[in-house]
């Protein structure tokens, strides 16, 4: 029979689970905040029901687990979408760092400046005999070579910059992997391991900060471990207890720019060209490919635009002395040219590092003008023929070079792509605007991805703190309700009490 | 169904919409304040490109234009020195006609010699005209004194004057595929197709002329004379083919004027801002503004706990 101590335990019970479930609220609320978390809930059950003869009384509830409300799915999907906008807004903050360099409003700008050396080249046609019309090709000459280095000095400093990054995020991604590791190793041991719901939540924070740094993959297994590879997956950087840590390395054949490392038994892997998404993989693509891409297109337009000039120029003849009446045969304009030069080409004046095969690269920061033009303008070319001041054929050649097709030697190998210089210089703007609004535009949808699917998430997972008020009502009242239940049992108890004394 | 909104996405979303509208706002008031529709690189890179080939283009044909101006004050200063020659040659022929006149005695065509003696050294000075600091009658060699007077003559070589020009033209471009010629070679206009020293020679024969007027020679007279004459009509051809030349590139710069203005004015529909639709644009961005911001001080407000005593 039910006696009254069992009615008591019953009021008691009720009392607890109350007290419970009111404490799960609290942490809920006190979690309003928190990135990551999940909500949880008390789930309720009735106690056994004991048995007297034939007669099955109640014995009260309790709390019998805390279940936490979340989509694995979901959180998996907002993992891989941090990533890719990530990735997407370090490149376009990249390029925009440089788009302001290849900015030409009609004054200022790389355009602009080759521009103007070809209209000086067109006034020398005018006045060949004049010496200031001289004076203005060469001072034109060098504004545009210094508009090309400073515009290659700042896709320089970005790519340093990008390099500098690289070696900061890699500490901070080995310092995640560890935290990953270690909330495994805590979830994994848990008896439930589907239950540790806080070190879920704060494992699944971690991971989508992790993916914000460098794209990963995540899965999971049996015991609950997220097994964590790179995007593309090179390399594990998390599988169970073990953290494989990232190291860089600078490589010598890139300029001693950074290789990143991922740790792996003896031997490390070598994953940089192997990360696509996050501020790592946008990063290294910054770095490796899309700002070494403008510079050599700058190498190329400037060697060819340089090579170009000269060839014309080493045809023509000079001003003819005023008291003797011999000019010289002219010379390179433009001296300079790979770095790792070999020789002189003899046609074009510029060094080349394999006989025939002009090599661009670098050929901007070794580009100046000739000493000796310098020193004498007289040796400008402008007349086709030698002792003539007045003939300007070959000042109309080269004001020319700006409307031929096929100007530039793009391959330094003689395949020539189709264009004059200027129309070159304008469709190398456009490519790094085109770029940069392409990354901003996938920046943009990324980030309409991501808050669509965090939205979706905390519609889920999110706390409300209107239904957590409610709950708290409810709680309330039941917990009033059966202190009343303990406090008329207590009464009866006493009533029992006071008769027998 | 009724979606769940638990307090902190509420806020997650406003925030990125607020976010938004202020980025838009930024650029409206960016393009209103410097006036261009696409400040940025990343803005519009196809409009930027074009915009950017047309100001070459632009650039271009000014050069073209300057050329055709320097072309031009070339042909009229040629074309000056042309008049005052034909106005010489025609005094020229005068002074052989009254010579070749029967009222004319020795004494009066010695007078007359004197006056063709100063023509004549007029036609070398306008034979070295400079302009701009070129000789025009130097074919190219413009900064050498073309005509030399070979003075004094001996007896039995009549006064000659020597050549030191070349008989190079000069061309500048006034389009891709359109040039002109700018100077007439100082030998063809003064020694004539003939070459020097022959009938066609303007400054042999005005010697000649005045050589025979001082020697009283009439036989020698009616031959300079007549040689003149077939001269005078070679400077008219060469002063009308000037003319020619001057009315194509009048022309041919209208035209590059006229496409450089189209050209300003489609570069700059497409580089400039449209005020009416971005300040339109402005005033929205500015109301959306102000309404997310009220909307997110307003759900943000109340809870449930709000009223819970």
């Amino acid at each position: 029979m039910a006696d009254l101590g069992t009615s008591l335990r019953i009021g008691l019970s009720g009392l607890q689970a109350s007290q419970e479930a009111m404490s799960v609220i609290g942490h809920n609320i006190a979690n309003v905040n928190t990135p990551g978390y999940s909500r949880q809930s008390a789930v309720l059950s009735t106690n056994p029901a004991q048995n007297n003869g034939n007669i099955l009384y109640g014995t009260g509830v309790s709390v019998s687990a805390v279940q936490s409300l979340r989509n694995q799915f979901l959180n998996l999907q907002v993992t891989q979408s941090i990533a890719a906008q990530s990735g997407s807004e370090t490149r376009y903050t990249g390029i925009q760092a440089v788009a302001s360099a290849f900015q030409d409003d009609g004054t200022t700008g790389l355009n602009t400046q080759v521009q103007a050396f070809f209209n000086s080249l067109s006034t020398l046609a005018t006045t060949p005999e004049d010496t200031s019309a001289r004076t203005n090709v060469l001072g034109q000459a060098q504004s545009m070579l210094t508009e090309f280095k400073s515009t290659y000095q700042v896709v320089s400093d970005q790519i340093s910059t990008a390099n500098q990054q690289v070696a900061s995020l890699v500490p901070q991604v080995n310092t995640l992997t560890q935290q990953i590791a270690s909330l495994n190793t805590q979830i994994s041991q848990n008896v439930d391991p589907l239950a540790a719901n806080d070190a879920i939540d704060q494992r699944q924070a971690l991971t989508d900060q992790l993916s914000k740094l460098v794209g990963v993959q995540v899965s999971t297994d049996s015991q609950n471990n997220y097994l964590i590879t790179l995007d593309s997956g090179a390399a594990t950087l998390v599988s169970g207890r073990t953290a494989y840590a990232m190291s860089t390395t600078p490589n010598a054949g890139n300029g001693n720019r950074l290789d990143v490392l991922v740790a792996s038994g003896n031997t490390p892997v070598n994953v940089t060209g192997q990360i696509k998404g996050g501020e790592l993989g946008g990063n290294l693509d910054l770095r490796d490919n899309l700002l070494p891409g403008y510079q050599t297109k700058l190498d190329q337009i400037a060697g060819s635009l340089a090579g170009q000039v000269n060839q014309i120029n080493m045809t023509g003849f000079g001003l003819p002395d005023p008291t003797t009446g011999v000019s010289s045969t002219g010379v390179a304009l433009f001296t300079g040219g790979n770095g790792a030069s070999t020789g002189i080409n003899p046609a074009t004046g510029l060094a080349y590092t394999t006989a025939g095969v002009p090599n661009y690269t670098g050929m901007i920061s070794a580009l100046t003008l000739n000493p000796a033009v310098t020193a004498d303008t007289d040796l400008i070319a402008a007349s086709g023929v030698a002792g003539v001041a007045g003939n300007n054929t070959n000042a109309l050649k080269l004001a020319a070079l700006q409307n031929s097709l096929a100007a530039v030697d793009t391959q330094g190998n003689g395949s020539f792509s189709t264009g004059p210089f200027s129309t070159v210089v304008s469709s190398l703007i456009n490519t790094v605007g085109t770029q940069a609004q392409g990354f901003n535009t996938t920046a943009t949808n990324q980030q309409n991805l991501t808050t669509a699917l965090q939205t979706q998430k905390a519609s889920q997972s999110g706390v409300s703190l209107d239904e957590e008020a409610a709950q708290l009502l409810a709680y309330q009242q039941s917990y009033q309700a059966s202190a009343q239940f303990v406090s008329t049992i207590s009464k009866l108890t006493q009533q029992l009490m006071s008769a027998m004394s | 169904m009724t979606m769940r909104v638990p307090s902190m996405m509420n806020n997650a979303q406003s925030l990125l919409d607020l976010q938004r509208i202020k980025a838009s706002y930024a650029e409206t008031a960016q393009q209103l304040t410097s006036g261009q529709a696409d400040p940025n690189l990343g803005d519009d890179p196809s409009a930027t490109s074009l915009v950017l080939n047309y100001q070459s283009s632009i650039s271009l044909n000014k050069q073209y234009m300057a050329q055709a101006d320097t072309a031009t004050s070339q042909l009229q200063s040629t074309s000056t020195v042309l008049t005052s020659m034909g106005t010489d040659i025609n005094r020229l022929l005068e002074l052989g006609q009254e010579g070749l006149a029967g009222t004319a005695d020795a004494s009066s065509r010695v007078a007359l010699g004197s006056e063709v003696d100063a023509l004549r050294s007029d036609f070398i000075g306008l034979g070295n005209t400079e302009a701009s600091g070129k000789y025009l009658f130097a074919g190219t060699k413009t900064t050498t004194k073309p005509f030399l007077d070979n003075v004094p003559a001996t007896a039995t070589n009549p006064q000659s004057v020597t050549y030191q020009g070349d008989s190079g033209t000069i061309s500048l471009d006034l389009s891709p595929s359109n040039s002109v010629v700018t100077n007439i070679p100082g030998n063809s206009l003064f020694f004539g197709p003939g070459g020097q020293g022959s009938s066609t020679d303007l400054l042999a024969q005005t010697t000649a002329l005045r050589d025979a007027l001082a020697s009283n020679n009439t036989a020698g007279l009616q031959t300079a004379y007549d040689n003149l004459k077939t001269i005078n009509d070679r400077i008219n051809v060469a002063m009308g083919d000037l003319g020619g030349r001057e009315n194509g590139i009048t022309t041919l710069k209208d035209g590059l004027s006229a496409f450089n203005s189209n050209l300003t004015t489609i570069q700059s529909s497409v580089a400039s801002v449209d005020y009416p639709t971005a300040i339109t644009q402005f005033s929205q961005d500015s109301v959306a503004q102000q309404a997310t911001l009220s909307v997110m001080a307003k759900t943000n407000q109340k809870s449930l706990f709000d009223y819970i005593a």
